[in-house]
């Protein structure tokens, strides 16, 4: 499957730019959307699963909206990520794949995601202890970060999380 | 009466709580019935599909067939949600239909009878209609509005009286997920956003999905615009009671813009 992606789909990539263009994390990618597809056309996967792309895509859609070949990079970039991760590719934007993980941890605990916990570890093992202090209070006091979690589906969701790894 | 099966996602149950209160008030009024799903997980979010993209479709795919043992279509509310329920729903091929509560409103109720529910017309209220990414896009074939212009909020809020101001930036990113991993990046993006809808003349943002309404609110640099759920500004036009209970959640007070403008 994630071959096949790269295979079939990238090919057919003619260079026109419309995904960076459009694309409103471009400004702060080491290779703009377009690069990405230049490189895995060139061979050169490795260079493309160490890039901050992969990364800061946050699967907008523009992209593929515009696209006039239909390349669908936001799966493509979903599955270079799992690609990094099952090479061990330290992730270049560690933070952001460090959210990812512990939102995903939660929501394995308890069904549903609980904000109040994950935003607790992100900022313990993240090591920003201090950011959005006041907002976070803030937040709590008017009933937006709940103290207890909601739980839902426990059986289904292990067996899912297990057949997912 | 409408049945729906409801799908409400975390941030309803929490960041976004005014969010499920003028929806199920609203609803309400209208005469859909929303089923919550009962025992629904999480979609996912970003995060499953950005690490797991199997894992995404399979988390969403409980989902699909809770909601079609209840043997409803189902309405939701976050646009996050609605996305991830929707790409399952295709890549598994489900029977059971996934609307986003906009549409619902838009072609089930239809702006006619939306129009005669009005108590109390909007008038003076400047808006700027942000639908965000994940509404319309990826285009499919069945998508309930314009890809690159949708006009489905604008009509609705048009409806309840306020002045719809035209703008570019109605599905741009607010950045999304990145709001606490990436900081400065969302900062950049939502101050943008709110540059560009202050230019257009509106004194609001207007926005469908609970991601959209945190960032812009917890984000946005140097300014105080009211950013509103879609469905308080329906609820603040049909003269409902509770609109003041909606307003005390937001981390930016609305409360003197609807003061002034005598709502």
């Amino acid at each position: 499957m994630e071959k096949d992606v790269i295979e079939s789909s990238i090919g057919k990539c003619l260079q026109c730019l419309k995904c960076t263009a459009g694309c409103p994390l471009a400004s702060w990618m080491d290779y703009k959307p377009n690069q990405i597809n230049r490189i895995i056309q060139m061979g050169d996967k490795d260079r493309v699963l160490h890039s901050s792309t992969i990364w800061l895509c946050v699967g907008c859609q523009t992209c593929v909206t515009r696209c006039p070949m239909k390349i669908d990079m936001p799966h493509l970039m979903d599955d270079l990520r799992k690609m990094a991760l099952k090479e061990k590719i330290p992730a270049k934007e560690p933070n952001i794949a460090l959210f990812h993980q512990l939102f995903l941890n939660s929501v394995k605990r308890w069904g549903r995601v609980h904000e109040l916990e994950l935003i607790g570890l992100y900022k313990l093992k993240s090591g920003q202890l201090f950011a959005d202090m006041k907002l976070g209070q803030e937040m709590f006091k008017k009933g937006k970060l709940k103290l207890l979690p909601e739980m839902a589906g426990q059986k289904d969701l292990q067996q899912i999380f297990r057949e997912c790894k | 009466m409408m049945r729906f099966s409801y799908y409400p996602g975390c941030s309803l149950h929490s960041t976004g709580k005014e969010y499920e209160e003028s929806t199920e008030v609203v609803c309400q009024a209208l005469g859909i019935e929303l089923v919550e799903i009962p025992d629904w997980n999480c979609c996912g979010a970003s995060a499953a599909h950005s690490l797991n993209h199997q894992l995404s479709i399979q988390l969403n795919s409980r989902n699909l067939l809770l909601a079609q043992d209840a043997g409803f279509d189902i309405a939701v509310p976050c646009s996050a949600c609605y996305h991830n329920l929707k790409q399952a729903k295709e890549e598994l091929k489900s029977n059971v239909q996934v609307r986003h509560l906009l549409d619902v409103l838009y072609h089930e109720i239809g702006i006619d009878n939306i129009r005669k529910m009005v108590k109390r017309s909007l008038s003076g209220l400047k808006v700027a209609p942000y639908y965000g990414c994940l509404i319309t896009r990826p285009p499919k074939e069945n998508s309930f509005d314009s890809i690159e212009q949708p006009q489905s909020m604008d009509r609705l809020l048009d409806a309840c009286g306020c002045e719809v101001m035209k703008w570019s930036y109605k599905t741009d990113c607010c950045g999304g997920s990145l709001s606490l991993s990436q900081t400065p990046i969302v900062v950049n993006l939502v101050t943008k956003l709110i540059n560009m809808a202050k230019q257009a003349g509106a004194d609001c943002i207007i926005t469908a999905c609970p991601m959209c309404q945190a960032n812009l609110e917890m984000r946005q640099d140097g300014t105080k615009m009211p950013i509103f759920y879609w469905t308080e500004v329906l609820g603040m036009a049909f003269g409902i009671k509770e609109i003041q209970s909606w307003f005390k959640k937001h981390l930016v007070s609305p409360m003197n813009l609807v003061a002034r403008l005598n709502l």
